[in-house]
């Protein structure tokens, strides 16, 4: 009797946990099931009836970061306009290549998955360390949402150099340092630093770190000069003793009204960003492809989500169709040309 | 602050703040308990959860959940010698040797009282010179973290059990598997073999749970299908017996231990890239170093047991030191505790100790409330949880392999995990079936990362700034550090000397 009682007890044990694990993230066992090729019937859905059951998304990062939040107030906003469930999966790993590479082949194209992607998606075969196979016409990309433009700061104390215009001339001479997460054609921040090199002469010297916190790091604790990172990097910049001196977009940042953009600045008319959107893999039906797109309008427009991501820092710019590729294209071939890379 | 304080004592006293309090300490054994369900796992699982409360009950009950994951862990570890998180595989060298020798219950009286210990003495650091001590983080920098790793090295030789050789094999072993995947410096991927899943390196978690946990159960299947052991652990009667914690008088013995280890705990805590994995292997063998039995350190030690614990809750409360005053995330779940803060509206960084200090000490103070919770919660519970270890092995052991494959599986939804954990798991039963230990090869994989990485950017920023001499002496905690490494090295063999010299006399005599 007491054996039976144990055994009963450590199953309870064991099931209850399994689905303890539902609940809390329903993300993962129902993406899970529904990601699997077979079960779905591709082809056999036409545009009209799209969608009658729950829609995966496919998030490259861990739960809890700024990408898989961004993800999940999408998710909300999406459920809204499209009436079915839209849960989000996380297959964190590889700099997020695990969840692209599960989107373009292991997945059928019948527009119940898509992914977010960034830059590193669409740029990363051309990163001439680990190239990869996958470039950005390998996805049928839907819409953007979210644009971190690049900036550049210093210590509030800086003695040197006090704006863009002086930071380039002193850096002509004198060599500076700066940290960046990667240091490859992927990041905007190592980036930056190569177009100080290639356009103004400027002598750098980059430390790869493991993230953008370990560069804040180094910069406030003296080791480095300067910090090139994102606006959404540098929101609280004044508590902590540094200020952005330059922002490398078109026009000035919400968030940061007080920088000047690098064409304000006249020393050169250099934009770049890093931005966020949406992607599903080739072969989805038109008709689909089309509803998608409109759905992920009205969720941009949605005002939930637009409170939630503002919360966060994020600005939100709105490209859909060939507008977005002609956008990443523009940015892929400034980027190969300070790197050097051909296409 | 004073009066700071009172007003964050105050704000703490709401029903809602006092649930979320005991729901996150609780939630958090269970969660540190469960191999495979790390402190990381369960914060980030959390904060979905506390998005609708005010913001002192979110991040009350995260970093509740924080410290009482990270104690949870030696639960496990004592008792099945399957570590719940990577911070208490140290704990489980001495505390499963406790519990087969039927002393589990006083091992996770120590264990608990160590960590609510050192937690507490955390946060009161964090509470009293949090600003001072948040830019004191600020003078590590690459140079420290790498000679801090090669510090923590040095522990491997403490670590080998019976012979040397074969513990500094399984160390090397365990640096050649960190550098598996993409060189952080260059993106070239190493030892991947085409395997995207390689890239990140190997996960150390699953790693650790099959070193730890899958090759504990076959080996004990093992014992059993032979005949060598009975298929208890411990039985019931002697439970009934035993104390809860050991007497007073063996007890105050621990405390010198205590106190060191908190104070170690917390400065580790607070240097960014180290955290309470590395804070309770440093620990223990300072802890080895200073113990007045260092034989009995791998054989059941009290002061072993304290000592790891100690320290590495004495870290949670150093992590979180940067990241309130500065915003820099000293450990993986204080780099997720910091999106926590982003999503309640509360910046890191001065403004934390001047608009909106009431928030922040009342957080501070519910963290301190925490851990001194966690404590009574252990000790009375301990009891009850002891039980595990009289459940049969032909029971325990299927369930354990189960919560390590489910466990393994919900850290990044990857089958691949499972597979790295069941490799490790034969790695880690061949290995002792030769005589090999896991603890250095452990160590190995956690250090590997910090160590290469760190030196390579030390050498890359050394070079930009006029040579590596004149850098490091320049940095007097580099310097400082250097020394400890040296003195760690060379202090057996002078003890050696010393104690042969000394027995030499007294034979003459």
């Amino acid at each position: 009797m007491k054996k039976l009682i144990r055994m009963l007890l450590s199953a309870a044990m064991v099931l209850s946990l399994a689905a303890c694990g539902t609940n809390t993230t329903p993300s993962n066992s129902g993406g899970a099931a529904s990601g699997t090729p077979g079960n779905s019937s591709a082809g056999a859905q036409t545009g009209s009836d799209w969608p009658t059951k729950t829609i995966t998304l496919l998030c490259g990062y861990s739960a809890g970061g700024s990408s898989d939040l961004g993800c999940r107030y999408l998710a909300e906003a999406l459920k809204e306009d499209l009436g079915v469930p839209v849960i989000v999966e996380n297959v964190p790993g590889s700099g997020s290549w695990l969840a692209w590479n599960q989107l373009l082949q292991n997945t059928d194209p019948d527009g119940y998955t898509f992914a977010l992607v960034n830059l590193s998606a669409l740029f990363g075969h051309y990163d001439e360390t680990n190239p990869r196979e996958t470039t950005i016409d390998d996805f049928e990309l839907l819409a953007n949402h979210v644009m971190d433009y690049q900036v550049l700061a210093i210590r509030s104390n800086e003695t040197r150099f006090s704006d863009y215009a002086s930071l380039v001339e002193y850096a002509k001479t004198n060599p500076l340092v700066l940290a960046s997460a990667t240091s490859s054609i992927t990041s905007g921040d190592a980036t930056v630093a190569k177009m100080l090199e290639q356009d103004h002469g400027c002598q750098l010297t980059v430390i790869p770190v493991d993230g953008a916190s370990d560069a804040t790091t180094m910069f406030l604790a003296g080791e480095t000069d300067i910090l090139s990172a994102n606006v959404g990097d540098v929101m609280d910049a004044e508590d902590n003793g540094y200020k952005p001196i330059v922002i490398f977009a078109p026009e000035r940042s919400e968030y940061l009204p007080d920088v000047p953009t690098s064409k304000e600045t006249g020393v050169d008319e250099y934009v770049s960003f890093s931005a966020r959107g949406y992607a599903y893999m080739p072969g989805v039906d038109p008709a689909i492809v089309a509803r998608m797109q409109e759905a992920l309008t009205k969720a941009f427009e949605n005002e939930d989500y637009q409170k939630n991501m503002s919360a966060m820092g994020a600005q939100l710019e709105l490209y859909t169709g060939d507008e977005y590729k002609q956008l990443l294209n523009d940015q892929l071939d400034t980027r190969l040309r300070l790197w050097g890379v051909s296409k | 602050m004073l009066a700071n304080i009172m007003v964050g004592f105050q704000s703490l006293l709401s029903i809602d703040v006092l649930i979320a309090l005991v729901a996150g300490t609780a939630g958090g054994m269970v969660i540190g308990a469960l191999p495979g369900f790390s402190a990381a796992m369960g914060v980030s699982l959390l904060i979905p959860i506390t998005y609708g409360m005010s913001p002192i009950a979110a991040l009350t009950m995260l970093t509740a959940m924080y410290t009482s994951a990270i104690y949870g862990g030696s639960i496990t570890a004592i008792l099945c010698h399957t570590p719940g998180t990577p911070a208490s595989a140290a704990t489980a060298i001495d505390g499963y040797q406790l519990t087969k020798q039927g002393r589990g219950m006083e091992a996770m009286g120590v264990a608990t009282l160590g960590s609510a210990v050192g937690g507490t003495v955390s946060a009161i650091a964090m509470l009293l010179i949090a600003p001072a001590l948040g830019a004191f983080s600020l003078k590590f920098s690459v140079l420290e973290y790498f000679l801090l790793s090669v510090f923590g090295l040095t522990v491997i030789a403490s670590l080998a059990g019976d012979s040397v050789i074969k513990g500094l094999f399984s160390g090397v072993l365990g640096l050649v598997l960190g550098c598996i995947g993409l060189d952080a410096i260059t993106g070239y991927p190493r030892m991947t073999l085409g395997v995207i899943q390689l890239e990140d390196g190997i996960n150390f978690v699953p790693a650790l749970i099959g070193l730890f946990s899958i090759s504990q159960v076959m080996t004990l299947a093992y014992d059993v299908y032979h005949g060598k052991k009975g298929s208890v652990i411990e039985d019931e009667e002697n439970l009934k017996h035993s104390r809860a914690l050991p007497p007073f008088s063996e007890l105050k013995t621990l405390f010198p231990t205590m106190a060191r280890c908190s104070i170690v705990g917390t400065v580790v805590g607070i240097v960014p890239a180290a955290g309470a994995g590395v804070s309770s292997w440093i620990c223990y063998s300072m802890g080895k170093r200073f113990s007045k039995h260092p034989e009995k350190f791998g054989h059941g030690a009290l002061e072993g047991v304290a000592s790891c614990e100690t320290g590495n809750n004495a870290a949670t409360g150093g992590a979180l030191i940067p990241l309130i005053t500065l915003g820099l995330p000293g450990s993986t779940v204080a780099a997720i505790l910091l999106g926590g803060m982003m999503i309640h509206g509360l910046t890191p960084g001065a403004a934390m100790f001047t608009k909106n200090a009431s928030t922040t000490y009342a957080i501070m103070i519910g963290f301190m409330l925490a851990n001194i919770l966690m404590g009574m919660i252990g000790l009375f519970a301990a009891r009850y949880i002891a039980r595990v270890s009289s459940v049969p092995m032909g029971y325990l052991g299927p369930v354990i392999v189960a919560l390590c494959c489910i466990g393994t599986f919900a850290i990044r939804n990857n089958m691949f995990d499972v597979g790295v954990m069941l490799v490790f798991g034969l790695l880690g039963f061949v290995l002792k079936k030769f005589g090999f230990s896991a603890p250095p090869m452990i160590l190995g994989m956690v250090l590997s990362e910090i160590c290469e990485n760190n030196w390579r950017r030390a050498v890359i920023l050394a070079n930009a700034k006029g040579g590596m001499l004149s850098y490091f002496l320049g940095r007097p905690i580099a310097i400082v550090l250097a020394l400890l490494i040296v003195a760690s090295l060379f202090s057996p063999v002078l003890m050696n000397f010393v104690n042969k010299k000394a027995h030499a006399i007294e034979k003459q005599q």
